[in-house]
């Protein structure tokens, strides 16, 4: 019958209702059993992973259950003398660490334990004459940097700082003829960077230089018959590529071209009924990444026990709102 | 008590490569315990082996003890250069996503403390095993760079003229007119034939401006490794599928080490074409095969006066190749997408002949004279080619062949490939007119 298409079967015992209790568990105690090895072995990027988590519990409802004084106090001893915030102590400031301390302080309503003012300058200081931005003085440039540079400032209301104008010129040069982005001008596109491009674009106010039907289409072909989605082309469906595809769709408006029952069925099938937390695919290890992404991605399809996310922030709702930002191109400032 | 026997397995790893410098191929053995008084590494015919268990502790002493110094809130303990060199080796050997053991390469190269080509060396090993390891490839374009701007600015202090090539903040080689053979023929000059012919081939301009006094060392480094960088990425392309790391990086090194020169992304294209028809399943290889049409068409008309190539050829070419395989290998979407990248490349050289003979027989500019006089070159029979390749007449064609597949296929999933295309052709040309 030809070559199947890649794609997995949902078990027929696979979880059909969301474990939300579970899930909360699990990340509460995550943090917990540092196993020596595990522990140090993830150091590089554990600031996103408690950006992850902690989100993943905002999501939840259930942020109380952190120590908010022991969180504030690590992500302040990231911050470096240049402002740069590295992923954890002793490691160099980077702009993926940056975002994700911004985001976690943003979460307690406490970014005035960074400094501000450095940090700003430091993010500032790596746009490139382009409009790109590099991750930290070494110079890679990604489109992944420009999305955590405009998404950390603009939760610092400081936009100001940056060449707004030159960062979405160098993101749209990374448009490639099927609509969606890549990581580089002339790169594959990758629903990861599309995920980073078009949330530039949404902060920014400059979505309707999308072509919203050309990635939209590219975006729901995404999905395969098990329900989930890839990131690419003939990749198998993840949980984590679900939640780029979804909330681009969300953020462009074409939510609806996506199946929705299906793909909740599939994000429901990769909960670890037992240990709590998602996994990339059914069956598979849990972690707290897949964990945020897959409770991101039932909130917007509409999951009322799960706090509405903002698909560009990855955050709550109601804490974008209260900064007052906008993720749509009908807004004032567009 | 487990620091020692870290310690030990650490000094373990540095005799295993005094011993043998040539390691080229490392893994873990899933050997959880101690054997008895057996070392747990392992060394074949320049493939060394760690057992798992020894993985940890080795990991353990040798990260706690490199971010111990580098942490500088704590009262650094001194380490010498050389033990930097093989702590942060082994933890990247281990862990090759954690950058900031790369950082602290980076520093002891620009210190003088360790040779850029050894940390190429270390790269390739370490995609041996994680051959997807983005931090790697990101270390590696920050390695070529700082080659590239060391000729650069040997050469801008001699020659002052950068012309129009700015590009990334800096000037860009201009490989152009250059004798660099690609292909087999590469591989001789990649491992050392001539190294000195494709040095003074990075130091030449289009226009022949040859820059004096490069600095030797890295011009050599730069002419032994950019070809060879080219393997490094089919490698690692070749043990992860759709390995988005390992193209885009190649993309960056065509681009920004080769200045995107027409010999090589002409070398490329016939390079890759054996490897995608292997992989049809690869949508980063047929991706970045729609990087190199995208750059040569950039180029026509020289790439008529200097290959004698017209750009159509080459376009048709790969619509007959895509158009071949989307028939013989059903049901893959990676070359159904990659069919419409071509098709659309096809509408869009035949809208500019169009628009070319409406304007009368003039010469609008130099790049149309040029796909102008290969397409009449080369189409043997004087039948109009304006006509058999109006934007009409294609879109028809093409359309004919889809519904065919479509109506013929036994692969439920290839009519549904079909199908769509369809639905595709019809969005994206729409009903269009003769001109
Ligand atoms: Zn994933």
């Amino acid at each position: 019958m030809g070559t199947p298409v890649k794609d997995i079967t949902l078990p027929d015992n696979a979880p059909k209702t969301l474990l939300l209790q579970k899930h909360a568990d699990y990340i509460a105690a995550y943090g917990n059993k540092k196993d020596d090895y595990e522990y140090i072995m993830t150091e590089y990027l554990r600031m996103n992973g408690m950006y992850w988590g902690l989100t993943a519990l905002s999501l939840a409802g259930q942020l109380d259950r952190m120590d908010k004084k022991e969180v504030i106090s690590f992500a302040k001893s990231c911050q470096t003398e240049g402002g740069g915030v590295a992923c954890s102590v002793g490691h160099d400031p980077h702009m993926l660490s940056t975002l994700s301390a911004v985001q976690i302080l943003t979460l307690y309503d406490a970014v005035d334990n960074l400094n501000v003012e450095t940090l700003v300058s430091w993010v500032a200081g790596l746009q490139q004459d382009d409009g790109s931005f590099s991750g930290d003085k070494w110079g890679e440039v990604d489109t992944r940097f420009s999305f955590c540079a405009v998404a950390c400032l603009s939760l610092l209301g400081r936009l100001d700082a940056i060449n707004v104008d030159k960062a979405v010129d160098f993101v749209l040069s990374c448009m490639n003829f099927d609509g969606g982005f890549g990581c580089r001008p002339g790169s594959e596109s990758h629903s990861g960077q599309i995920y980073c491009c078009v949330g530039l674009l949404a902060i920014t106010g400059y979505l309707h230089k999308i072509n919203t039907d050309q990635l939209g289409w590219w975006l729901c072909e995404r999905q395969l018959p098990s329900g989930g989605l890839n990131g690419r082309p003939e990749k198998l469906p993840d949980v984590c590529y679900s939640w780029w595809v979804l909330a681009s769709m969300a953020a462009i408006g074409r939510l609806h071209w996506i199946d929705k029952d299906k793909l909740r069925a599939f994000m429901l099938a990769c909960q670890d009924e037992e240990t709590g937390g998602f996994a990339d695919r059914p069956g598979d290890m849990v972690d707290p990444f897949h964990t945020l992404f897959g409770l991101a991605g039932l909130s917007l399809l509409g999951d009322e026990s799960v706090q509405p996310v903002n698909p560009v922030y990855c955050m709550p709702e109601n804490i974008i709102r209260r900064l007052n930002l906008s993720t749509t191109d009908d807004a004032e400032n567009s | 008590m487990e620091d020692a026997r870290g310690r030990r397995l650490f000094a373990d790893l540095n005799h295993a490569f005094r011993k043998d410098p040539l390691i080229d191929e490392y893994d873990f053995l899933p050997v959880t315990e101690p054997q008895n008084n057996a070392s747990p590494l392992l060394l074949v015919e320049h493939k060394l082996g760690l057992e798992l268990w020894s993985v940890r502790l080795l990991f353990r002493y040798a990260y706690n003890r490199l971010m111990n110094w580098r942490d500088r809130n704590q009262a650094s303990v001194f380490i010498d250069p050389q033990e930097l060199i093989h702590l942060s080796r082994a933890v990247l050997m281990v862990n090759p996503d954690c950058y900031t053991a790369w950082n602290i390469r980076k520093e002891l190269i620009e210190n003088g403390d360790l040779p850029l080509a050894d940390d190429l060396k270390l790269g390739q090993l370490i995609l041996s095993k994680f051959p997807k390891s983005a931090e790697t490839f990101i270390h590696r374009r920050w390695l070529f760079q700082r080659l590239v701007n060391q000729c650069l600015s040997s050469s801008n202090d001699s020659t002052a003229s950068a012309d129009g090539h700015q590009e990334n903040g800096g000037a860009l080689l201009c490989m152009d007119g250059i004798d660099i053979a690609l292909g087999p023929e590469a591989n001789a000059l990649a491992n050392g034939i001539r190294p000195e012919a494709a040095a003074a081939a990075v130091a030449l301009g289009e226009g022949g401006r040859a820059c004096a006094a490069l600095p030797l060392e890295s011009s050599r480094l730069l002419a032994e490794n950019l070809h060879h960088e080219l393997t490094v990425c089919d490698r690692a392309a070749d043990s992860y599928a759709s390995n988005y790391y390992a193209w885009t990086h190649r993309a960056w090194v065509v681009r920004y080490c080769f200045n995107c020169s027409l010999q090589v992304l002409l070398g490329e294209l016939e390079r890759t074409q054996t490897w995608t028809m292997k992989h049809v399943s690869d949508h980063s290889g047929f991706h970045y095969r729609q990087f190199l049409l995208s750059n040569l068409t950039k180029h026509a008309a020289r790439l008529h006066r200097q290959y004698a190539k017209s750009l159509s050829g080459l376009v048709d070419a790969e619509h007959d190749f895509i158009c071949d395989l989307v028939q013989s290998f059903p049901s893959h979407e990676a070359l159904w997408y990659h069919r419409k990248f071509v098709f659309h490349l096809m509408m869009k050289s035949a809208k500019t002949y169009s628009s070319e003979a409406a304007a009368t027989d003039r010469v609008i500019n130099g790049e149309l004279q040029a796909l102008h006089d290969a397409v009449s070159k080369n189409d043997g029979q004087k039948r109009s080619r304006l006509e058999s390749h109006s934007p009409h007449v294609l879109r028809q064609r093409e359309m004919d062949a889809v519904q065919k597949t479509a109506s013929q296929a036994k692969e439920p999933f290839q009519k549904t490939l079909a199908r769509k295309y369809v639905e595709w052709l019809e969005k994206m040309f729409p009903s269009l007119k003769e001109t």
